[in-house]
């Protein structure tokens, strides 16, 4: 067996193919170089009107109270500590669709966080309320860690309003 | 060692079918494939987002040309080193508790769990049986 072709052969196969991938979605690789799916992966022209956003945003959005916060957190971490007036929608009960339709109108604004850091859960929900008919979607990407850290309103227990 | 030619010729098939028909079924929306990639938190943005665009396509070369038996011995190469690189990672997000579909057959995906990773050991022994045999023609 010829370890030296097998090898080549493999290299040829990946070559090839990053080669098919790159054409193929030329486009999208375009836009990426140009800064875009840097922060989330939602493609504008299939998610519109779903957005990132930081702290002071998500502020603002608390103190005029104009939007709906969502914790997209398993029901647990939402009793030990959640954004004050937040309401509970976990991902893990809630992958393809709402399993109950929120108390809330689908022109008003959601803000949507997990932990922050790393986690995935809000931006997966944001796809979910997406599919649902919500438009106005945020998602707080510093989550309940930063929010908690930086000593914003608060609560805890599964008072959900 | 297994030198049966036609029970080789069914693990091509068996490994080439289910690479070939998870790069289809995932081709078509490297976004959703690189945010897959992204839930198990293991690589960085930017890793996720090309491995999803030249990944898909890997497996479809791959799973076409064991299927048709060129080139078999590099695809099988290709498909090992991914197995065991599935089957790790796998493992690792078992280990950390993260609850996440595999992301494997697209919008057909089911969960990162033990079944998967039982079924990711039968590949893996079916595309290393390829890679070594003896025969001219498994």
């Amino acid at each position: 067996m010829n370890f030296k072709k097998i090898f080549a052969g493999a290299g040829l196969i990946v070559l090839a193919s990053a080669l098919l991938g790159l054409a193929a979605h030329f486009p999208l690789f375009q836009k990426f170089l140009k800064g875009e799916f840097r922060e989330s992966l939602f493609s504008s022209a299939k998610f519109p009107g779903l957005t990132l956003i930081g702290l002071a945003e998500a502020e603002e959005l608390f103190i005029r109270k104009d939007a709906l916060f969502i914790d997209s957190r398993p029901k647990q971490k939402f009793s030990q500590g959640h954004i004050l007036n937040a309401v509970s929608v976990p991902l893990e009960d809630n992958k393809k669709k709402l399993n109950s339709p929120l108390n809330s109108p689908f022109a008003r604004t959601v803000v949507v966080y997990c932990d922050g850091g790393d986690c995935q859960e809000s931006q997966a929900l944001a796809k979910v309320l997406h599919e649902e008919g919500y438009r106005d979607i945020r998602v707080y990407a510093g989550g309940w860690t930063e929010w908690a850290r930086t000593g914003h309103p608060t609560a805890e227990g599964y008072d959900s309003p | 060692m297994i030198r049966h030619r036609y029970l080789l010729l069914a693990f091509r098939l068996i490994v080439g079918g289910a690479f070939f028909a998870a790069g289809v079924l995932k081709v078509g929306d490297p976004l959703e494939f690189a945010q897959n990639i992204k839930n198990f938190r293991i690589v960085s943005h930017e890793v996720a987002f090309v491995t999803a665009l030249i990944l898909p396509w890997v497996e479809i070369l791959c799973g076409a040309l064991l299927i048709t038996g060129i080139f078999r011995r590099p695809s099988a190469l290709l498909v090992s080193g991914l197995l065991a690189g599935f089957i790790i990672l796998i493992g690792v997000t078992i280990a950390r508790g993260i609850d996440t579909d595999c992301g494997c057959f697209g919008s057909l995906s089911h969960k990162a769990d033990w079944l998967l990773l039982v079924q990711d050991g039968f590949l893996l022994f079916f595309s290393l049986s390829i890679l070594f045999a003896k025969t001219d023609r498994p």
